[in-house]
């Protein structure tokens, strides 16, 4: 009897560059909510005003359509397959994937540490606080994949329940109404704008270059059900309860625990998000880092550039510019529809070079190292477990053995 | 097996980055302007006032200070500071220096504003003390008769904070006579949409004619606050409504409703209706604004009712006041929206909600354009 059931408990054997499906599915809802939930809704609210939640959900569209992609590109192997055929264009692209990712992370840092210094640590030196946001971030990049995966999985079903938990416990004078009408500008403007937010967009590059490992539960199409869920529900109550005002929300996740009706009695929530807030965007900045050393590392062989590259990237910015605000602007004005042309193009390119690369290598493609699809074995069968009867057949053996003894068939080996 | 190598163990990746962020915060930590708790003010009320003609803000905080002393007994002191400036921060941070501690709005639960503070730009005037002082968006807005420095000055015979007096009192009571709990959210919410206006509660301190005593002497110098009234407001005009419409304006704008309702007859005779719960529902449909007000009550008295029996919310004599009550309710809304267009204050919110429906083909400034029909129901419950 072939075992194929993914015993728990044993991480270490993942080889590298692997995870489990049930870790893929919370790193998904630690990246999703990380920008979503924190500096986006005040940012897009100040564009859109009543019509945050309606940009929200086609952001959230295009961005499933993108997951989509490079979870359909993971579970193809494409990324094996492209570097077992040495495809040029595949480089290429992951260089513009690890460029886009170092970009992303950066802009995305800026906006963590701006919220940061901003609301929460008021008197402190700014430079300390992006060491300490930084270090984390950059020691979980390097680690790797397992040990984001690892961390994920532990902290984030504690962060859902909290969410959950404050959301539960809203209360707050709100008026759905305020998500209305759709479209609080023209709707060709409505569109236009949208892709200045690119720093939304994907979030699940990182992934295409990770195994996935499955366990029997759909927890990857699970996650992202519940990341979409947790968001749209989070901006419908942020706008019912800010309208206009919610412009002013550098973190909604946060704000949002202020109104938990237990503080009444217990007194101030806002640290319960927090503690979400922060972690998530530090393992949301350490799964980008490593997407970026990932597809450098495809790109010229070696993740060392990208490995410097981002955290100079930083520290260059904290030296030259003045306040991490404005960076964060920047990247909402022209360069929002770089970011997001690339984000698109990224995901899309991949798939369709994995799509016919395993057209055009067939062969290559089917030889592919699938270790974890039971296949038939081409040795025979050994014995498998104890409680297959085992012992049973050791005991036959002896049994067999004396017996010949006894009959005198067999003679015994005398001691030399 | 595996020898361990204590060296190699010492200089893993994790323990490095442990010691870094140690030593960083060794470092940098006790260079960190990080206030400590004693050089820190708490306040518990602050109060905006607003010059028109030198354009200066005057800014008044209350904090209050824990003393103790040698025998262990502890207690409380209540400061009030005042201060001027070209920006409601400049003139924080000069009450900081003249009370040499750190001012912090984090347990700040009252926000005075005085009618002149209400004219400026409310993002711009609320908005630097909830991001740079740490003010609760839950923080309650008021306005009074008298300026903000003399409203946190005033002494409540229960209490000696007036904010703490008015905290309690909104919270327990809110939704009846003119007490709204309109916190900082809220004001900006209602401020940035369509409609740009507001109500809060017009606090009247009145002297007390009696004034409490203890074993030696009377305490001289305290008052009580009259909360029955609402001031109306957007950025041009306020109006401060009389008591029966601050009722039902009460009742429309609040989220919750406790307190009691009165109605008494043209014969005479008067009932209590004690509030159980309420459904407000809006709808527009296009410039035809409708509000549904459901209220559940419960009979808590009644005075001059020419009846021997005890009358329960069962009787029919008790079902009609219900009803007429409700027709009164009715008419004082209606009498709300013709104070809203008179003075083209939309503190009913109407413009916003039409803008809900119309969609952004909706002028500004539109409420004489707008209808609205509002209808309060009361159904008579007993109390659980």
């Amino acid at each position: 009897m072939k075992n194929v059931k993914i015993q728990h408990g044993i991480y270490k054997n993942l080889p590298s560059g692997t995870v489990y499906n049930s870790q893929a599915g919370f790193l998904i809802f630690a990246i999703g909510i990380a920008f979503k939930l924190s500096a986006a809704p005040g940012v897009i609210s100040g564009e859109y005003g009543s019509s945050t939640l309606w940009a929200f959900i086609v952001m959230s569209a295009a961005e499933l359509l993108l997951t989509a992609f490079i979870f359909a590109f993971v579970r193809m192997r494409g990324d094996d397959l492209l570097r077992c055929t040495a495809s040029k264009p595949y480089r290429i692209c992951c260089a513009f994937a690890s460029v886009w990712l170092i970009l992303k992370g950066t802009f995305y840092f800026c906006y963590c540490v701006s919220y940061l210094a901003r609301e929460l640590f008021g008197g402190v030196e700014p430079s300390l606080l992006y060491l300490l946001f930084l270090s984390p971030a950059i020691y979980l990049g390097i680690k790797g994949s397992r040990t984001i995966a690892r961390t994920t999985e532990i902290l984030v079903p504690v962060f859902f329940v909290l969410i959950v938990f404050n959301l539960v416990f809203f209360d707050t004078n709100h008026d759905f109404g305020r998500n209305l009408p759709i479209f609080s500008m023209e709707p060709v403007d409505f569109f236009k704008n949208l892709p200045r937010f690119g720093l939304w967009l994907g979030d699940a590059i990182p992934f295409a270059f990770l195994r996935v490992k499955n366990k029997r539960l759909p927890y990857i199409t699970g996650s992202i059900a519940l990341t979409l869920a947790t968001v749209l529900i989070t901006v419908m109550l942020g706008v019912a309860a800010y309208g206009d005002s919610l412009r002013m929300v550098s973190d909604l996740l946060i704000h949002m625990a202020g109104f938990n009706r237990l503080s009444m009695e217990i007194g101030r929530m806002e640290w319960t998000n927090l503690f979400a807030a922060v972690s998530v965007s530090i393992l949301s900045l350490s799964f980008i880092y490593f997407g970026a050393t990932a597809a450098c590392d495809r790109a010229v062989e070696s993740r060392l550039p990208a490995v410097i590259f981002f955290p100079l990237a930083v520290i260059i910015i904290i030296a030259v510019v003045p306040s991490s605000q404005s960076v964060a602007e920047f990247s909402t004005r022209q360069m929002g529809y770089a970011l997001s042309a690339l984000a698109v193009a990224v995901p899309v390119f991949m798939l369709a070079s994995a799509l016919y690369a395993k057209y055009k290598y067939a062969g290559i493609y089917n030889c592919l190292d699938d270790e974890y699809v039971p296949r038939e074995l081409p040795y025979p069968e050994p014995p498998a477990s104890l409680a297959d009867n085992i012992m049973d057949g050791f005991k036959m053996q002896a049994e067999n053995q004396f017996d010949a003894l006894d009959s005198g068939s067999l003679k015994a080996e005398e001691d030399s | 097996m595996k020898k361990f190598n204590v060296t190699s163990y010492a200089l893993r990746t994790k323990w490095v980055v442990v010691l870094l962020v140690v030593a960083l915060l060794l470092i940098f930590g006790r260079t960190v302007n990080s206030p400590a708790l004693t050089k820190t003010a708490i306040v518990v009320g602050v109060g905006v006032d607003f010059d028109e003609e030198t354009r200066q803000f005057e800014v008044t905080t209350q904090s209050v200070q824990m003393l103790s002393n040698t025998s262990g007994t502890g207690g409380q002191r209540f400061d009030v500071f005042t201060a001027k400036g070209n920006t409601v921060s400049s003139a924080l941070d000069d009450i900081s220096q003249k009370m040499g501690l750190i001012v912090s709005l984090a347990h700040c639960e009252v926000l005075f504003m005085s009618q002149s503070a209400l004219k400026p730009d409310h993002m711009q005037t609320i908005y630097p003390l909830i991001a740079m002082y740490a003010l609760r968006e839950q923080a309650i807005i008021v306005t009074g008769s008298l300026p903000p420095k003399e409203m946190l000055s005033t002494r409540i015979s229960t209490t000696i904070s007036s904010p703490y007096f008015l905290q309690t009192a909104i919270v327990n009571n809110e939704g009846t006579d003119g007490l709204i709990e309109t916190t900082a959210k809220d004001l900006l919410a209602r401020s940035l949409s369509r409609s740009e206006a507001t109500a809060i509660p017009y606090i009247v301190p009145v002297k007390l004619e009696d004034q409490p005593q203890d074993e030696k002497e009377e305490l001289k110098g305290n008052y009580q606050f009259d909360m029955s009234k609402v001031l109306v407001f957007d950025h041009s005009d306020c109006r401060v409504l009389d008591d029966e419409l601050s009722e039902i304006l009460s009742i429309y704008l609040s989220t919750t409703t406790y307190g009691s309702l009165n109605y008494t007859a043209e014969d005479g005779t008067s009932f209590e209706f004690r509030i159980l719960d309420k459904s407000v529902n809006n709808s527009a449909k296009g410039r035809k604004i409708s509000a549904s007000i459901e209220l559940k009550v419960d009979l808590l008295d009644y005075q001059f009712v020419d009846s021997d029996e005890i009358l329960t919310g069962a009787s029919p004599l008790i079902k009609n006041a219900a009803t007429a009550l409700g027709k009164q309710l009715t008419a004082r809304m209606e009498k709300l929206f013709a104070v809203s267009l008179e003075t083209g204050i939309d503190f009913l919110g109407l413009q916003a909600k039409a803008y809900q429906s119309v969609g952004r083909s909706l002028e500004r400034d539109c409420l004489p354009t707008l209808s609205f029909t509002p209808e309060v129901k009361l159904t008579v419950k007993e109390a659980a």
